[in-house]
């Protein structure tokens, strides 16, 4: 373990200590049950299990808390179904509003009454209650942001700037390339991303899903443009001659210093160091806009982890407030700099050191988008999507093919 | 010996009421899903909403589903017969008297004994890898440039691949059933053979393979159920969201049962549905190696 891995280590521990928000309603003698979504042993599960302790400590309340890990997508609703007593429960955030969305409490009025509006960003906690129908079906904590990550030695070694226009982002691959380095890589795993958050740009993401659920792939001809896009990456050179590569080989050579960007989201500093073993300083900037696009640099993918409280908790009012908890104040904080994620609390304004310079490009994003800047809209083509565009990025088939490829599936 | 009809009841009931729920209620209920709009496998029979044929017909219109069809059709044709004729091979000259029997017996069943994610993980990161791979270097050490830039984990090549490393790890289970099947075989059989003068290639063919046919069906039917159940090597190589190359129904029944991240509309229904279909194409392959392959003709 490095310095600075200690240093997070002691900080979030140290953090974890004093955490605060623990209302004076909850019940001494109260037990109350806590499904997670993170196996034991994981930085997450090791910070929270340190916020029970403190609750417990503060309140009386015990906490019997399940690490399910990630298998709780296919567990919660059926246990839920079956009678079991789960107070609260944790999944990706965006599955706990619509999938899970009826299990779920909605939180409003208890929100409310401890002004969550001032400890929760506002893009995140709309999204939820969009999904759900008005309701505020689950608290987000741990969010994440996306765009394109680079490794910032290279650029100050090129001597670039973060382009924002598409134009600039071509310059800068450019400038890369003749710098001997490769500009940007990819994995197949997110190729539907690269794909999403280009279209996105000229269409915004409700059109995306118009062209993805109506087939007006060759109807549209933003469809072509941005396909022309990626070819002129593959092309040029720009890409990396592995590219599409297999998850996490891709994203990989950012850590081997061989390549400079890649299009992804917050977590992926943190596992290239964790794959690679590198040490970089990273940068971050919102994906181009486009000529003549629909949205900007303003518009970002983001996301997060949600907790939600049991629609059936006979112990509401302490299940919420342990979860407050977590996704606020210094117990937020401390899950940030344990697991260098971003604080879901915007009062936490200290960054981990990982995604420090991620911040100013999340301050000034205005537009969320959802998972894959809504190309994975119809469930029947994202696959395909997914395949013709790995052909693309590989150079097998040209923009057009790409078009008449999907145009054929959706058709 | 006297039937006590009371003991055979209180030894048999504990079993078959056990079997009747875990196994006798979830096919019903599974079998009813498949007719009725259901959000999830624990839905409340009372919120079921009768469709009829409706799931079949979607999950039929649905490319996602015919490309996994497709996919599964391909794992078990050109898979099964790679590791049947390979098992088969191995598990000839293992009978054959060689010397290290069982060191090789182990060796080729080794890979059975190790967990399915670890050989998936090893097959992509250390065979099939585009820049370190082994058959990567293999082939740039021999100077063929263009097999050592084969894409073995891009989306033309990836089923492929997956089949490869697939059969490896299936071989020594296949090999197994097939020494068992040859080690039955009388040995004078072969001793009169060999006294006529046949050779080792005659014996096989005129001795080994005809007695072979009630293993060659158990082998069938076992590859055939363990193809339809195909699962985790499809989501070890394609980690994060399923893609077409690799996607098998399996992978799409869960996808609609559960969700991913990507769909947040849940369909057990239609996964049912799927569930019915696969079930069905067992009991086809059952029927049909019961009426091509007869064994009840040979006694020795």
């Amino acid at each position: 373990m490095n310095m600075k891995k200690i240093l997070s280590v002691a900080i979030a521990s140290a953090m974890v200590v004093g955490v605060v928000p623990v209302a004076a309603s909850a019940e001494e003698g109260v037990t109350i049950t806590y499904w997670s979504m993170w196996s034991e042993g994981e930085s997450q599960a090791i910070a929270i299990q340190e916020i029970i302790d403190d609750y417990e400590e503060a309140t009386g309340v015990t906490v019997n808390v399940e690490w399910k890990g990630r298998d709780i997508t296919t567990l919660i609703a059926a246990s839920l179904d079956a009678g079991e007593t789960i107070d609260l429960y944790e999944d990706d955030f965006q599955r706990l509003s619509q999938t899970f969305g009826d299990y779920a409490l909605d939180l409003t009025e208890m929100a409310e009454a401890v002004d969550y509006s001032s400890l929760s960003n506002e893009a995140l906690t709309s999204a939820v209650t969009g999904w759900a129908d008005g309701s505020l079906a689950c608290l987000p904590y741990q969010p994440y942001i996306s765009g394109i990550f680079y490794n910032k030695a290279i650029f100050d070694e090129v001597g670039v700037e973060e382009p924002t226009t598409w134009e600039e982002f071509l310059e800068v691959c450019q400038a890369i390339k003749d710098a001997g380095y490769t500009p940007l890589t990819l994995d197949d795993a997110y190729i539907n991303l690269n794909l999403g958050y280009h279209l996105a740009r000229y269409l915004g993401q409700d059109g995306v899903k118009e062209v993805v659920n109506n087939g007006d792939w060759a109807e549209n001809e933003a469809v072509l443009k941005m396909a022309e896009d990626m070819q002129t990456l593959v092309d040029n050179g720009y890409l990396s001659e592995y590219a599409p590569g297999a998850y996490p080989e891709g994203e990989n050579e950012v850590g081997y210093g061989e390549t400079a960007m890649v299009v992804n989201a917050s977590w992926v500093p943190a596992e290239i160091e964790g794959n690679t073993d590198s040490d970089l300083e990273w940068g971050m900037f919102s994906y181009p806009a486009v000529d003549g696009g629909v949205d900007g640099t303003e518009a970002m993918m983001v996301g997060a982890q949600g907790i939600s409280v049991s629609a059936n908790s006979e112990h509401a009012q302490e299940a919420f407030d342990l979860a407050l908890a977590i996704v606020s104040g210094d117990g937020d904080a401390a899950i940030s700099v344990a697991t260098d994620s971003i604080p879901a609390d915007p009062n936490n304004t200290e960054w981990p050191e990982l995604l420090a310079n991620c911040k100013a490009a999340f301050d000034a994003a205005t537009t969320s988008y959802e998972w894959d800047c809504g190309i994975d809209d119809n469930a029947d083509m994202k696959e395909t999507i997914q395949e013709a565009g790995a052909q693309l990025f590989s150079g097998s088939i040209t923009a057009q093919e790409f078009v008449d490829k999907l145009e054929e599936a959706s058709n | 010996m006297k039937k006590n009809k009371k003991m055979m009841v209180v030894f048999l009931t504990p079993a078959l009421l056990i079997f009747s729920i875990v196994f006798i209620y979830p096919v019903i209920r599974t079998v009813l899903m498949s007719f009725f709009a259901v959000e999830r496998p624990s839905t409340a029979i009372s919120d079921w909403e009768f469709t009829g044929p409706g799931n079949y017909l979607n999950v039929f219109s649905k490319n996602t589903f015919w490309r996994s069809m497709r996919n599964l059709l391909t794992i078990w044709g050109v898979g099964g017969i790679a590791t049947m004729l390979l098992s088969l091979l191995f598990a000839v000259i293992l009978t054959s008297g060689i010397r290290f029997k069982s060191f090789f017996r182990a060796m080729i069943y080794m890979p059975n004994v190790v967990s399915a994610v670890a050989l998936a993980a090893m097959w992509m990161y250390y065979v099939f890898s585009e820049r370190y791979g082994l058959l990567h270097n293999f082939f740039g050490a021999l100077g063929l440039t263009s097999l050592s830039k084969i894409k073995w984990l891009g989306t033309d090549m990836k089923l492929w691949a997956m089949i490869i490393a697939f059969v490896f790890g299936a071989v020594g289970y296949y090999m197994l059933i097939w020494i068992s099947g040859i080690e039955k075989i009388p040995q004078d059989l072969f001793e009169a053979a060999t006294i006529d003068g046949a050779g080792r290639i005659k014996q096989f063919r005129y001795i080994t393979l005809p007695l072979l046919k009630g293993t060659l069906k158990m082998n069938l039917t076992f590859w055939s159920v363990n193809a339809v159940a195909f699962f985790v090597w499809s989501k070890m190589f394609s980690p994060v969201t399923s893609e077409n190359s690799t996607v098998v129904p399996m992978i799409y029944m869960y996808d609609l049962v559960f969700g991913s991240k990507t769909i947040t509309e849940t369909d057990a229904g239609a996964g049912a549905a799927i569930g019915c279909i696969l079930a069905l194409c067992v009991l086809v392959i059952f029927f049909l190696m019961n009426h091509l392959i007869k064994d009840d003709d040979l006694e020795y």
